[in-house]
């Protein structure tokens, strides 16, 4: 090997090493409900909501600047992106649903992926996390936690706090009162302005979908619309005669009941999966946070990049698994019993997730 | 035995038995699929796409197993 390549490694190793020893930060907490930001009227809105604004507004103005003075020959890069994405969702869409389907399941699965890919990735910026509000934490009388000293700011009236440089984990406990008071028994915050607080982060930003709630509106949607295309495309009565099946029963033919039997097993079936939608995507990001906040704090300085390169690759899967889901489930839905296999396009032959 | 240390271990015994069904699950899965690929080449992204939809049904009991772990030890 060069002798310049060995510097890196070594400057590599030696940095690893530093870090351990010395810029090791607090236990990261984890917190499965979303917290409090703020409230409008009666409403506390979540900081899971705020990020999902932020994303919307991302998504929504992508949307609009891409389709601003469109010409037929694409030559503004943004609008020449966003068609080139779009083909491809498309491709996609219509090998698995054939050629009228296509078109009518286009819109909200790909919808639901661009929506699950932009939260997902989004939730690897570094702002997610760390900046936030400070809040005092909730201790019983008598137990000790641990919580840590930030920097906070004022900033109007929310009060802001940042972890400096070297965040220091403090325990505290509370008094028979109530109070929270600190166990080594200095003052909670030091000065007006830039004080050393020792609190709780509740962080602006966080991962929309590490909230229980946004993949279990997300899977409801899928749950709503796949019906609504069942319904819409075969009418109520055939479509309901799916899961109640009792046309050979009420012939005399017993074997009915088993028909019977098989649809009400296809309904429990039908419902099962909003409660796999929700837990496998909820799984996913929220133990994917948890992951990268504890390997930052176990070895701060170039490990976590490979767990930030497999939560992309997961994020992307995610998201990809979701909105085939939702298409696979709504293609099922829409055939007529006899004809399975006719009213498809290829099938997924010509499917390609990534070009051959 | 103390409160936290059962739950300690509880953690960790979910999560280990938790984890060797979805193992072996995409274990089988992913071996079928390089059987397939073996055969017919040419049908590649039929296969790899519904490898892919195999994969998140098996991976999803895992993630379950891996959100009771995480629920058990941290709330």
């Amino acid at each position: 090997m060069k002798g310049s390549r060995w510097i890196w490694i070594i400057g590599i190793v030696v940095a690893i090493g530093l870090g351990f020893l010395l810029f090791k930060g607090p236990i990261p907490e984890v917190v499965l409900p979303s917290e409090d930001l703020f409230t409008i009227g009666p409403w506390a809105v979540r900081n899971t909501v705020f990020t999902s604004w932020v994303v919307i507004a991302f998504l929504g103005i992508m949307a609009y600047l891409s389709s601003r003075k469109t010409s037929l020959v694409p030559v503004r890069f943004l609008q020449n992106f966003v068609e080139s994405v779009i083909e491809w969702a498309y491709g996609i869409v219509e090998g698995v649903a054939g050629e009228p389907n296509a078109r009518r399941f286009f819109p909200i699965v790909a919808t639901i992926f661009f929506y699950v890919v932009c939260s997902n990735w989004f939730g690897l910026l570094p702002i997610y996390g760390t900046i936030g509000l400070a809040k005092t934490p909730e201790v019983a009388a008598g137990e000790t936690k641990h919580a840590v000293q930030y920097k906070k700011v004022d900033l109007g009236p929310l009060p802001f706090a940042y972890e400096g440089l070297r965040p220091k984990a403090v325990d505290v406990t509370a008094g028979d009162a109530g109070q929270v008071k600190r166990v080594d028994g200095q003052p909670l915050a030091t000065d007006a302005n830039h004080s050393n607080y020792t609190g709780t982060l509740v962080p602006i930003f966080r991962s929309v979908f590490s909230d229980a709630n946004a993949p279990l509106s997300i899977a409801l949607v899928s749950f709503f619309v796949v019906e609504y295309w069942g319904i819409s495309v075969l009418g109520l009565g055939t479509y309901l005669g799916k899961f109640f099946n009792f046309k050979l029963l009420l012939h005399g033919n017993p074997a009915g009941l088993i028909d019977v039997f098989v649809g009400l097993l296809e309904l429990i079936s039908e419902l099962i999966r909003i409660i796999s939608f929700t837990f496998r995507l909820l799984g996913n990001i929220f133990a994917g946070e948890v992951l990268l906040g504890f390997m930052t704090f176990l070895v701060p300085f170039f490990i976590p990049t490979i767990f930030y390169g497999l939560e992309l690759f997961v994020g992307f899967i995610q998201a990809s698994v979701f909105a085939l889901l939702t298409l696979v489930f709504a293609v099922m839905a829409v055939e007529h019993h006899g004809e399975e296999h006719e009213a498809q396009g290829h099938g997924t032959e010509q499917l390609e997730l990534e070009p051959a | 035995m103390t409160d936290s240390g059962i739950t300690n271990i509880a953690a960790g015994v979910v999560m280990g038995i938790g984890a060797l069904g979805p193992g072996i699950g995409i274990g089988m899965l992913v071996s079928k699929a390089m059987d397939a690929l073996g055969r017919n080449p040419e049908a590649r992204p039929a296969i790899q796409t519904n490898m892919i939809l195999g994969l998140a049904f098996a991976e999803a009991i895992g993630i379950y197993a891996l959100l009771v772990a995480i629920l058990i030890k941290f709330i």
